[in-house]
């Protein structure tokens, strides 16, 4: 909220002992909440640490202070209400209040006077009919007749307005929304020939629309509270906008003005509903004071009979005396004393709290250690005890209390394995040159398609912002952009990782946290020894086999998807359960995306793995000798090797130690469908093994490993 | 005596033919044809039994003191050659050690990561436990059980994603901090990092982001308390212990009394860190938490913007680009570094 400088100065009462110190009360504001956003010299934003001793020589009618209020305080959306602010906090004085004294006794003696009414035909009053009068509990009104909206008014009205960003429209208007952002009550002027005498304040029917004053074609909902003419049409919605077809014109000369209460909970969501922007709602969402409807009502008079002319009526005022069925704002609220000190950890004395509290015009009795708080009418955010804390806190100042570490019974978790566990996978990549990718959760329909080979349906997004319409099922898909962003930066040796979730449904247990890698071009970007080598499927194999070392991981080919190369693809498994995948990106996709490479990339479910971890058990160190011998055999190309690993193991013999593939071989000493591979087997017994063990052992792996899948020893 | 005149001959004979000799092979090769038993030494050993009695005595300890000299010679030859083929070995095998190692270069963690567990350290070193939870979140777990009404404007759609089934992209992570103390009693001390999202994207906003928030339960926690904690964090994460650190008085639906935090920077501005407050009782309340004996903070702050000030990072958008160039510059950073 902007308002000018010379605007508060209006009202803040000054003497030889106490000079204005603008810069002193923003601190204050700002260090209490009321934070001063920015300075303007006219449209000129300043600089942050600008004080007003820097920008002394400007005038002050162009000095702009743009207040942020919190959406807790619609108390303070006011010259009024920042004027109350800076009392509470300062030493200085408002005399917001005996202006307004000043004006309601000139009309009380003059305007309002019997005799100035019997001399002219007196203007008879609105007539206003309530039908849900805890939504709007008090309203008050007023006639003015032979006003002349063509007349100009005071510069420093519209200037005022325009420094807080509000539109000079006609007069009328500007006197309505000038008094607004003064006193904080939104007020509205009807043409009184459009809408009649009478106004009628209830729900809106089914279907009723009304054409609002920004051209807005309102469909009505019947929980709206509207404001209906002579004829039961309606005429504005309530605290939010007023109808194009009653509003005040060049030519108006007959004005209603309504300055009324509608609670919060009718006007909420309004605006936002029927998207207008409205300063009248956004102040009575936030809470308008209950008491200012006829106070604003007789400044917004005063300054049109004043500038514009006019001959008024009586002011009606309809109050409901029926709280039964308004939600209730000026609780008594009860705290004691004790409970003020040990929620904000000082020693304060209790005067000092009764004196902040009746700086805030909140009435306070004390009874025993007890206080019983009524926080004034305007203050919508104090309701419990807590609030009257935040309020004592705030005005002592949150910097005059002491920082001081609590005193707590002390605890020690166990170290959380999850964040432990993928730190480490984490440096084991980065050591392995792979660097950390964080992207998006959300991808392009593109990519959340093209990438999802896990075949769930990707959970779009209602609202989406740019492209982003899907919730990534797989972090590949953002790797795989991140690679083409630094392939476009011409860089062609490219290692990527990101851990993070994926999205297979909307509830906590669809949402799995996934590792992955993507690996493109050349091992080492232009090193002197082979530093043209490119990445090939092992290496990324490797990797996957180095962050998960000790785990008993199996991988078995992975056809028939259309992200990767079925030939050049695995699943990877841990204790018969799947748990990635791993390996090249599928050639059409490299063509598609124009790539000088094929990436190659896994991707791990995290969970799963950590899940299956068993607990680790040290083996005793054998003193005996190893022994290593070699045997090779010739078998189909298609036949995987680890078959035959995975054959060895489950005959479960004790002395072997490993087996270790060193060697494939093809060429022209063996078919060309065939490939030779050695295996190195390491032995190693509870004895020194001799030749006959170790060859009578050969042997049998031999037979056994013919015998089953029918190949030949080389 | 004529004999003496020969053993000088063969020791000059002897020690030319030592420094002759230029490898260890050829070396012992002629140590056993001088010194051997087919060696002129040994011949003239065995003439000693020749010499006359009178002159015995001191032709033998002349062969003794020649044999012992040739010997030396050749030890000292054998050295000098070896230390020169050594020397010869070393000066052949030279390399240019100015070369690139061959190593894989170093990756690199995401500046995020970095600061998140500097973050960690920091807190896990005053107790508090460390919490995940899942993005998508229903509305209660990321709005109600907060205390943010239905209406308010962080709501929207103009504001928070949400997927079809009505489900959140969450905002904040304080619905992990809802999950954890369900089922848990005080005291409680936990600190929950994640992704979070909004609908926002320009130099300054990024639709997902990363935040930290704590929560600390128990009996007698005070504002002051807050205070204590957060001050502690800020000088030990930007390692300056006479950090200028000013607390305002803010709002938030789910603290009560809440407050903004601000940390003077080098050149004298106040910057914005974090949000904090008093947990409000229906917060509380929502946590099973029995207000009545309990207590407690909590406390929420961006690791991207940490992670922006602590490496002078001035555009967001560099954060989530995941360009090379960008990332390799934080190869070999940790959390301690300074």
């Amino acid at each position: 909220m902007k308002i000018t400088l010379d605007w508060m100065e209006d009202y803040i009462q000054i003497n030889d002992n106490l000079k204005l110190n603008w810069d002193d009360i923003f601190v204050k504001l700002t260090s209490s909440g009321i934070e001063i956003e920015d300075i303007f010299v006219g449209n000129i934003k300043q600089d942050q640490n600008i004080k007003m001793i820097d920008i002394l020589n400007a005038p002050k009618t162009s000095i702009v202070i743009d207040f942020k209020i919190t959406p807790n305080r619609g108390d303070c959306l006011s010259v009024n209400g920042i004027l109350r602010e800076i009392q509470t906090l300062t030493n200085y004085r408002s005399t917001y209040h005996e202006y307004m004294s000043q004006i309601k006794t000139t009309w009380d003696n003059n305007i309002n006077n019997k005799d100035i009414q019997n001399k002219t035909t007196p203007i008879l009053p609105p007539l206003i009919n309530i039908q849900e009068p805890h939504y709007c509990p008090n309203y008050t009104a007023i006639a003015i007749h032979n006003t002349n909206n063509t007349k100009s008014l005071p510069d420093f009205i519209p200037t005022r307005l325009i420094n807080s960003n509000i539109k000079s429209i006609s007069p009328l208007v500007d006197i309505a929304n000038y008094v607004m952002l003064e006193t904080g009550q939104p007020l509205h002027i009807f043409d009184a020939n459009k809408v009649g005498h009478t106004l009628t304040i209830r729900n809106a029917n089914p279907h009723e629309t009304i054409e609002l004053l920004d051209g807005t074609i309102a469909n009505l909902l019947t929980d709206t509270l509207i404001i209906a003419d002579k004829q039961n049409t309606p005429t504005a919605i309530a605290g939010v906008m007023g109808g194009l077809d009653s509003g005040v014109t060049i030519d108006t000369k007959n004005i209603i003005i309504e300055s009324a209460h509608f609670i919060p909970e009718i006007i909420i969501g309004k605006a936002k509903y029927y998207s207008v922007s409205s300063d009248a709602a956004y102040r009575f969402e936030r809470g308008v004071d209950i008491a200012s409807t006829k106070d604003a009502l007789m400044v917004a008079s005063t300054l049109i009979l004043k500038y514009l002319n006019g001959n008024p009526s009586e002011i009606v005022e309809f109050q409901n005396t029926d709280h039964s069925s308004t939600p209730h704002r000026q609780n008594q609220i009860i705290i004691t004393i004790d409970k003020i000190k040990s929620m904000i950890g000082i020693d304060i004395d209790i005067n000092i709290v009764t004196a902040i509290l009746s700086k805030l015009n909140c009435r306070v009795e004390i009874k025993l250690n007890t206080l019983h708080i009524t926080p004034p009418s305007y203050r919508f955010d104090i309701q419990i005890p807590q609030d009257i804390i935040e309020e004592i806190a705030r005005v002592y100042g949150y910097d005059n209390i002491p920082p001081i570490m609590p005193t707590s019974q002390y605890t020690i978790n166990t170290i959380n394995p999850s964040h432990t566990i993928n730190t480490n996978y984490k440096n084991i990549l980065v050591s392995r040159g792979y660097n950390e990718n964080i992207s998006y959760s959300f991808l392009e329909e593109k990519y959340a398609n093209l990438f999802n080979y896990t075949n769930v349906t990707p959970i779009a997004l209602k609202n989406s912002i740019a492209s982003f319409t899907h919730m990534r099922t797989t972090l590949l898909a953002g790797l795989f952009k991140a690679m083409e962003y630094n392939v476009n930066r011409k860089l062609h040796s490219i290692r990527l990782f990101e851990l993070s979730r994926v999205f297979y449904g909307d509830d906590a247990n669809s949402q799995p946290v996934k590792l992955s890698g993507l690996c493109y071009g050349k091992k080492s970007n232009y090193h002197w020894i082979n530093g043209n080598a490119t990445f090939n499927f092992y290496d990324i194999k490797g990797d996957v086999e180095a962050i998960f070392q000790g785990l008993p991981l199996k991988f078995t080919t992975y056809e028939d998807n259309p992200l990767f190369h079925s030939g050049r693809c695995a699943k990877i498994y841990l204790a018969n359960k799947e748990v990635g995948v791993v390996g090249q990106i599928h050639p059409k996709i490299v063509q598609d995306f124009r790539l000088d490479y094929s990436p190659y990339v896994f991707e791990v479910d995290i969970d799963s793995i950590n899940q299956s971890k068993t607990t680790f058990k040290l083996l005793p160190i054998s003193k005996y000798q190893k022994v290593e011998r070699d045997l090779a055999f010739v078998m189909n190309n298609t036949l995987p090797t680890q078959n035959i690993t995975d054959f060895i193991d489950s005959l479960s013999i004790d002395i072997i130690r490993d087996v270790i593939i060193t060697d494939i071989y093809t060429g022209d000493k063996i078919p060309s469908t065939h490939k030779s591979v050695t295996f190195k087997f390491i032995f190693q017994g509870n004895k020194t093994l001799d030749i006959e063990d170790t060859n009578s052992t050969l042997h049998t792996i031999t037979n056994k490993v013919i015998e089953k899948f029918n190949i030949q020893l080389r | 005596m004529n004999e003496l005149n020969d053993l000088d001959i063969i020791l000059q004979d002897a020690l030319k033919l030592v420094t002759s000799v230029t490898s260890i092979n050829e070396l012992d090769l002629t140590k056993t044809s001088t010194l051997g038993k087919s060696g002129k030494i040994n011949a003239l050993m065995q003439n000693l039994k020749n010499i006359s009695n009178n002159d015995k005595k001191t032709y033998g300890a002349k062969i003794n003191h020649l044999k012992t000299t040739i010997e030396n010679a050749f030890l000292s030859r054998r050295e000098e050659l070896s230390s020169y083929a050594l020397t010869k070995k070393i000066t052949e095998e030279t390399i240019d050690v100015t070369l690139d190692g061959n190593h894989n270069k170093l990756g690199s963690l995401h500046p995020v990561s970095i600061t998140l567990n500097r973050m960690l350290n920091i807190f896990g070193q005053m107790g508090f436990d460390i919490a995940d939870g899942p993005e998508i979140e229903t509305d209660y777990y990321n709005f109600k059980a907060l205390n943010i009404p239905d209406n308010h404007p962080a709501r929207a759609m103009q504001d928070t994603f949400y997927t079809e089934n009505n489900n959140v992209l969450r905002t904040h992570t304080s619905p992990i901090q809802i999950r954890y103390t369900e089922n848990k009693t005080p005291p409680i001390k936990v600190i929950a990092p994640g992704r979070v999202y909004r609908v926002d994207m320009d130099a300054t906003h990024s639709p997902m982001f990363h935040q930290l928030e704590g929560l600390w339960i128990d009996k007698n926690i005070s504002f002051a308390n807050l205070k204590g904690v957060i001050v502690e964090f800020l000088r030990k994460f930007f390692n300056k212990e006479d950090l200028q650190i000013r607390f305002r008085a803010s709002f938030f639906p789910f603290t009560e009394p809440s407050a903004e935090v601000d940390i003077l920077s080098n050149d004298n501005k106040w910057l914005e860190v974090l949000g904090c407050g008093m947990v409000h009782p229906e917060v509380l309340k929502n946590m099973n938490i029995d207000v009545n004996e309990y207590n407690g903070f909590a406390f929420g702050m961006g690791i991207d913007r940490f992670t922006m000030l602590r490496y002078d990072i001035q555009d967001l958008r560099l954060m989530f680009e995941n360009d090379i160039d960008f990332l390799n510059q934080f190869s070999g950073k940790n959390e301690v570094d300074i």
